[in-house]
């Protein structure tokens, strides 16, 4: 596996927020993202292979969430349907997030089994402690900051 | 001849741009069908007739890979045609899927037009 895991992962992430959710993430020191109201979630996917294993954690503002299922579905942000599968969108994204990434990190033959995502809302402290991790990437999107964490072991 | 169609995918989100995409795209579609996993998709088949089933494999309880197995051992299933839209990129895992019987395969993310041209590929239509 000879490229860079963290190249990698912030060069689907982009690809995949563009092409699927017309959103277009800027890459931002912590310091300086926006600062969020509301009310925040993470989404995390697992994965294992025999080309090594590892996590991926997504953090969002859930009102993001809403966005990015409002443009998967291409329908009003505000619509009480965008509202009720906003945390599912952001697992999904990440899901794809996940798949492409093995395969531009591995190489197309690699075989690794992916655990279903989940997405639980976290606390302001847990957002802030994530802010400070050195292997946190971090982005701004419309306003919106997200945050990427890749943790892999061979 | 329009199509009766069985959509599988745990994600909300997916069913539902798969919907959209399904009822904007130029083919004959019947009546729709959707299930969260694989065994709730076993389910619909024994209920219903199905002329096409499109399946992520990447799902709880019973995954699309369960599901395929399931399908091709199933004197009746086996011919009904199935095409593969999932994150999945191992060309390992998808020719495997292909030589079991599996007839399209989409990567996510898609185009409604990558979904529209396989199906019409698939069903010949």
């Amino acid at each position: 596996m000879a490229k860079d895991s963290q190249t990698v992962i912030d060069e689907v992430f982009c690809k995949v927020l563009e092409k699927q959710a017309f959103l277009f993430p800027d890459k931002t020191p912590a310091a300086e993202l926006p600062p969020q109201s509301g009310n925040m979630l993470c989404a995390d996917i697992t994965f294992f292979g025999t080309e090594g294993k590892g996590k991926i954690n997504f953090y969002a503002p859930e009102i993001m969430c809403q966005e990015l299922a409002a443009n998967f579905l291409g329908i009003e942000p505000d619509s009480e349907e965008a509202a009720s599968k906003a945390p599912d969108a952001l697992k999904e994204m990440l899901n794809m997030v996940c798949g492409n990434f093995l395969t531009d990190f591995a190489g197309e033959t690699a075989v690794f089994d992916l655990t279903v995502p989940g997405v639980a809302p976290i606390s302001k402290e847990e957002w802030s402690a994530v802010l400070t991790r050195p292997d946190a990437l971090c982005y701004c999107a419309d306003d919106y900051a997200i945050v990427c964490v890749l943790v892999m072991q061979e | 001849m329009a199509y009766n169609v069985l959509l599988v995918d745990d994600s909300v989100t997916v069913r539902a741009v798969m919907t959209k995409t399904l009822k904007i795209a130029q083919i004959p579609l019947g009546e729709l069908f959707t299930a969260g996993n694989g065994k709730e998709a076993l389910d619909v088949l024994k209920e219903k007739w199905v002329d096409l089933v499109i399946t992520d494999l990447n799902m709880p309880e019973m995954t699309g890979f369960e599901l395929v197995d399931a399908m091709f051992v199933h004197e009746q299933y086996k011919a009904i045609p199935v095409i593969v839209v999932t994150t999945e990129g191992s060309t390992t895992r998808i020719d495997d899927l292909k030589k079991k019987g599996v007839r399209g395969y989409v990567r996510k993310p898609f185009t409604p037009e990558q979904i529209g041209e396989m199906i019409t590929q698939v069903m010949g239509a």
